[in-house]
């Protein structure tokens, strides 16, 4: 299964990747028409701020998602086909309990319609959005073997909370 | 054909399949490796004016809406405006210096190479300037006019002389705006102060003065470039040659001319005629020398001497991939630094001249406008003792190759009228001619290449609406053979008979980018003859596939003289709304002329065509 | 083998599903005493408030129900059990065995003892059919009070005053949520409600519920004696653990029903999930009932992964909120409702939109409120559950800088 991996050594903080996932999810999905459009297309991806590193941060589409067990109201789903986890507007009641949840902080809170936004892993395209912007390739879609941990561990930060990063 | 969608000409095209067998990068390579471009910098909402920054601003209100020292995109939008105006600026006027201290050299006679080519040009430059003629010679006319352009620069009596030459209403609109140029030099360094951090942030106040050293680019700057250049060059007459990369011949020594400026080009142009220089290259087996153009260097010794022309910028690279050029001489402007990368994989020499632009990778033989035929004969020399490393097996030259007739000053199109206006004013009066465009501008990669240029040409004249134009947009109609007396044809019934009874085609080549000069002159003149402003005039201008700063000033200063103008590639001003609005609706009701932008040219065609009628019905034509 | 699950909720369902997974060939009951079953409790309020229809209330549909091979008996509650025979008993007096039980049965509202508390016009909130019943009930600008300061009372509060009635809401606690917030918290949310209309009588309970000739509720009466006319009463006074199915059987019990680190009762074979089940907090490192929905569904399938033979230990629990009232959202977890020794307090912000206050214990961030602006709050409750956190972490957290690339990387 391919996956979104970080190689955060590369990545400027360019925020080239937000606005690629903000336009790919507008109606119009061009730059150029996106910032015409009324309701301003949302990114779900966010370049955040370490010691000394920058880190374009999305929805890690975790094999055990808190975000689907928190959802008590069932729009958090792992989607069959893509293995990705998936949320359904339409299901979402804005309670903020996947918020409240998700160790990394990659869940968006949509106040004006009480709904959350997330990375949908761009599963319409064949290569997600933000991948396809970056232009130190600090973001990859790669195949990832799933008992290859250390590999994983390359890409993402060295990250201390022993139960994520998988 | 393959990379028929990257562009449409054939001649091209044959050469990027060659430059894909011998593994050469192109413009068209570089601009997909450079995918995707940086969105913030494609809306023109990044800011790099101080060291508190970088900043960019969220176009979608879901990040920062404020840089740190709290400019909003209206603001950043404004201050990179005005900063690719000042740019753009920069670039047509230090042209016009250089030319203007020229003609300062050849007075005083420090240099025997230049002389007064056009007296009576120089006489009328003096008039204007108030410069007295009468029983004095040319030299000493010729001393006062550069001593008294050269004060254009950095003048102090509030308003450039050219200025006169605009419609009083215009004139007194610029007034009321406060947008009068002052000084040539004096707007451009505005602009980078009022850009600095902290000066000025009031995007309408940014944009008005953005204009104002766009009217010192236009009514200034470039009109300098060609007036002097017409003093010392000779003013343009219609003049036959040949277009595109079928130009260059297999057994002549090629030397292409590529650059903006006329002074060491013209040079060129007569030291390859040189006896001596001629048979050392019959010794090396060369027929002779076939000294040719591309860029605005190419429109101007095409436009004075018929010179062919081996293509517009995107053509750069692809001359050299012919394996046939001896000798590619740059001067400044346009020049892609990749040219000497391509050069490595063939014979050709880059031959850099300017002190102002080098080249690494490049030679080095600057121009030295006192010893300028010694220069120039240096040079070709040089091309032509590389005849003989010429690879034949790497040489493939295409076919394609397409006559023109150019060479149309303001003086040229007066004679070709029978002296006066009136025939021209009197045809668009009854619609034989529904109005004038001017197709002017660069081509851009990211657009395919001269499709925008032709499509919108041959859809204008197809209506009757006569085209005048410059620069890289005429050089893609000289290829198509749009700039012959034949292409009247394709023309409306009405612009068709007015061509042929002149014997003209229906697109007339003014020159070089700089020569936009030269229609805001007829524009102006058309205007003084009617008693209107220009904005008043059946009147359209496009740039549809520009890519350069110095393209930004020409469109602002094209609007600011009142003509509604196209643009064909988007500029990088959507992430401010406000000034979107205000370029594109706002400045209707401030200079009477606005900009739009459309990318299809037969959409774009229609939309002069609304214009032009919009402005016939209001002049009640 | 057969398992058996009593409850058709969040432990239940979640527990059912990882059963089909792990175990294809095994025989699955379900047994619910609600007639409805698979929906969200924790969406009744929005229901009753108009935001989502009933049907939005199910998180699984007929179909899914039945494509899981799971045999579902609704309707019915189980009364009894036989440690000894393996078998359950139902209200229908039908017995059902067992190879492996788990008890899921939730929660029950607690009503409590108060004169004229019984009969029309008084509700309590739990299942989709109280809510069917108040929405049947309610009319607009009726006056209607509720019992009760915690989430059930406020959500209610929210969701019939949104649908026009006169909502008054009593409480006995000094202030509402009193359970995951301090008062500072509760105070700003409070506001929001006096601005929507709702009047607060806090500090007080019911001391008699008033009723006409015919039995019709007109009014309550306060413990302080303020009357308060009624057309409706909600009690949402809290709720206890539904423990009818052991009836004489001796388990293990403190708030809830106690379970090991995997999940299995007092009684071996018998295993319980969700809101009745007392598992281990991570915070506390203790024992503690946190009857909340992810727990809930974390645990019914921890639960399952052990009757069918793996051994995983349940990784805990912690007590942690998220609402969203009057467009203020609010996150907490931890302990952070409290001043105790040896807890450190720090308010990063405090205005009337947001409120931020982190607390640390020693070298552990014990908890946090996180009002109006609750982004990357999943972070801090990820923090909240390890033991200890390093000194630069705690820089960092105090500064304000919540990102997980914040609080993440080498020097951590």
């Amino acid at each position: 299964m391919k996956q979104v991996m970080i190689d955060v050594s590369r990545c400027l903080g360019c925020k080239s990747c937000e606005l690629a996932c903000a336009v790919v999810h507008s109606e119009s999905k061009s730059l150029i028409g996106s910032v015409f459009e009324k309701k301003k297309p949302k990114k779900r991806v966010c370049v955040e701020t370490g010691d000394k590193i920058t880190f374009p941060l999305q929805c890690r589409h975790c094999e055990d998602a808190r975000c689907i067990d928190a959802c008590m109201s069932g729009a958090m789903f792992r989607d069959a086909e893509t293995q990705t986890v998936q949320v359904n507007p339409d299901r979402c009641v804005g309670c903020w309990m996947c918020v409240m949840v998700c160790p990394f902080g990659a869940i968006s809170q949509q106040r004006e319609e009480n709904t959350v936004i997330k990375c949908d892993r761009c599963v319409n395209e064949d290569v997600p959005a933000c991948v396809q912007a970056c232009p130190t390739k600090a973001i990859k879609f790669i195949e990832i073997d799933a008992f290859s941990r250390d590999k994983r561990n390359q890409y993402l930060i060295n990250f201390r909370f022993a139960e994520e990063g998988k | 054909m393959k990379f028929d969608d990257i562009t449409i000409d054939l001649a091209s095209q044959q050469m990027l399949v060659k430059a894909e067998q011998e593994g050469i990068e192109t413009v068209w390579d570089r601009l997909k490796a450079q995918q995707p471009q940086c969105g913030f910098g494609l809306l023109g909402i990044c800011c790099r004016n101080c060291n508190m920054g970088p900043c960019r601003i969220d176009p979608f209100g879901d990040g920062p809406e404020k840089g740190v020292c709290g400019a909003a995109a209206d603001t950043i939008v404004a201050r990179n405006l005005l900063r690719a105006i000042a740019a753009g600026a920069a670039a047509h006027s230090d042209h016009g210096r250089d030319i203007v201290n020229t003609l300062y050299a050849a007075a005083k006679g420090d240099t025997a190479d230049y002389t007064i080519k056009d007296e009576a040009k120089l006489k009328a430059l003096a008039n204007e300037f108030g410069i007295a003629a009468a029983g004095r010679g040319n030299n000493e006319i010729a001393l006062d006019l550069a001593t008294a352009i050269l004060e254009e620069f950095g003048s102090t009596k509030g308003k450039l002389q050219f200025i006169n030459r605009v419609p009083e209403k215009r004139r007194q609109l610029w007034e009321k705006l406060d947008i009068l140029p002052r000084g040539i030099d004096r707007e451009i360094v505005e602009c980078l102060h009022r850009t600095h951090i902290g000066v000025d942030n009031d995007y309408i106040n940014l944009v008005l003065h953005g204009l104002r050293t766009s009217l010192g680019d236009g009514w200034g700057g470039s009109h300098i470039a060609t007036e002097i250049s017409d003093v010392l060059f000779g003013v343009p007459k219609p003049v036959r040659g040949s277009s595109n990369l079928g130009v260059l011949k297999e057994d002549h020594v090629n030397i292409i001319l590529h650059g903006h400026e006329p002074t060491l080009s013209d040079m060129i142009v007569y030291a390859a005629r040189d006896e001596q220089i001629l048979a050392e290259a019959a010794k090396l087996g060369a027929k002779g020398i076939n000294v040719c153009g591309i860029c605005c260097t190419g429109n101007e010794i095409l436009m004075r001497h018929g010179v062919p022309v081996a293509g517009n910028f995107l053509q750069q690279e692809l001359a050299i991939i012919t394996g046939a050029v001896e000798a590619m001489i740059v001067d400044v402007q346009c020049i892609m630094p990749a040219l000497t990368q391509v050069a490595g994989c063939y014979h050709t020499r880059i031959i850099s001249t300017s002190p102002k632009a080098k080249f690494p990778g490049a030679e080095h033989i600057p121009f030295d406008e006192h010893k300028a035929m010694e220069t120039a004969k240096k040079i070709v020399l040089t091309a032509v003792e590389n005849f003989k490393n010429r690879r034949p097996e790497k040489v493939n030259i295409p076919d394609e190759k397409m006559a023109y007739m150019a060479g149309f000053s303001v003086e040229a199109i007066l004679e070709a009228l029978g002296g006066s206006l009136n025939p021209l004013l009197d045809a668009v009066k009854s619609g034989a001619i529904k109005g004038i465009a001017a197709v002017v501008g660069c081509n851009n990669p990211k657009y395919k290449h001269d499709y925008g240029h032709i499509t919108f040409v041959r859809e204008l004249i197809k209506n009757d609406i006569l085209v005048v134009g410059t620069g890289c947009a005429m050089i893609a109609c000289a290829k198509q053979g749009l700039l012959l007396p034949e292409a009247a044809r394709e023309a409306g019934d009405g612009l068709r008979a007015v061509c042929e009874s002149l014997g003209v085609p229906p697109v007339l080549h003014m020159g070089s980018c700089v020569d936009i000069s030269r229609i805001l002159t007829v524009a102006a003149a058309m205007a003084n003859a009617l008693g209107v402003d220009i904005s008043d005039l059946p009147l359209a201008g496009a740039a549809p596939e520009w890519m350069s700063e110095k393209a930004v000033s020409i469109g602002a200063y094209v609007v600011s003289s009142g003509i509604y103008t196209i643009l064909g590639t988007v500029p990088p001003v959507l992430g401010s709304p406000n000034v979107v609005q205000l370029l594109t609706q706002g400045a209707e009701d401030v200079v009477g002329a606005v900009f739009a932008v459309e990318t299809d040219p037969v959409a774009a065609a229609g939309l002069a065509l609304q214009h032009i009628q919009k402005k016939r019905t209001a002049l009640g034509l | 083998m057969h398992y058996v699950i009593i409850g058709a909720s969040a432990a239940g369902i979640s527990a059912a599903e990882t059963l089909v997974r792990l175990d294809p060939d095994a025989v699955i009951t379900v047994v619910s005493r609600e007639k409805d079953i698979a929906y969200s409790r924790c969406l009744v309020t929005y229901y009753i408030s108009g935001q989502i229809s009933r049907d939005a209330v199910f998180i699984r549909s007929d179909e899914q129900l039945r494509a899981s091979g799971v045999r579902f008996i609704a309707g019915t509650e189980a009364v009894g059990l036989d440690t000894e025979k393996r078998h359950i008993t139902l209200t229908d007096a039908s017995a059902i065995s067992y190879d492996r039980l788990l008890v899921a049965s939730g929660a029950s509202p607690v009503l409590p003892d108060i004169k004229g508390i019984k009969g029309l016009g008084v509700y309590t909130l739990r299942t989709i059919a109280d809510a069917d019943s108040i929405i049947a009930e309610m009319t607009e600008s009726k006056a209607v009070t509720i019992l009760g300061d915690g989430l059930v009372a406020v959500t209610a509060a929210m969701a019939l005053n949104k649908r026009g009635m006169c909502v008054s809401l009593v409480g006995i606690a000094p202030h509402i949520l009193a359970g995951f917030l301090d008062s500072r918290a509760a105070g700003i949310i409070q506001n929001r409600m006096t601005e929507a209309g709702i009047r607060f009588y806090l500090g007080k309970s019911f001391s008699e519920v008033n009723r006409d000739a015919g039995g019709r509720l007109n009014s309550v009466t306060l413990s302080d004696g303020t009357s308060l006319e009624a057309d409706m009463a909600v009690i949402a006074a809290g709720v206890k653990p539904e423990l009818k199915v052991f009836g004489e059987t001796a388990v293990a019990v403190e708030k809830g029903l106690l379970v090991d680190e995997f999940m299995e009762t007092s009684v071996p074979g018998i295993y319980a999930a969700g809101d009745v089940a007392q598992a281990y907090d991570v915070v506390r490192n203790a024992p503690v009932w946190n009857p909340l929905w992810p727990h809930a569904v974390e645990q019914g399938r921890c639960a399952a992964l052990n009757m069918a033979g793996r051994k995983v230990r349940y990784s805990g629990s912690t007590n942690m909120n998220s609402l969203n009232i009057g467009g203020i959202s609010l996150v907490c977890a931890g302990i952070a409702n409290s001043e105790l020794p040896d807890y450190e307090s720090f308010y990063l912000s405090d205005n009337n939109s947001t409120y931020k206050k982190l607390v640390f214990r020693n070298r552990k961030l014990a908890g946090f409120i996180l009002l109006g602006k609750t982004e990357k709050s999943g972070v801090l409750t990820s923090l909240v559950k390890h033991e200890t956190i390093s000194p630069t972490q705690k820089d960092k957290l105090l500064g304000g800088h919540f990102s997980y690339t914040a609080l993440t990387g080498p020097d951590h």
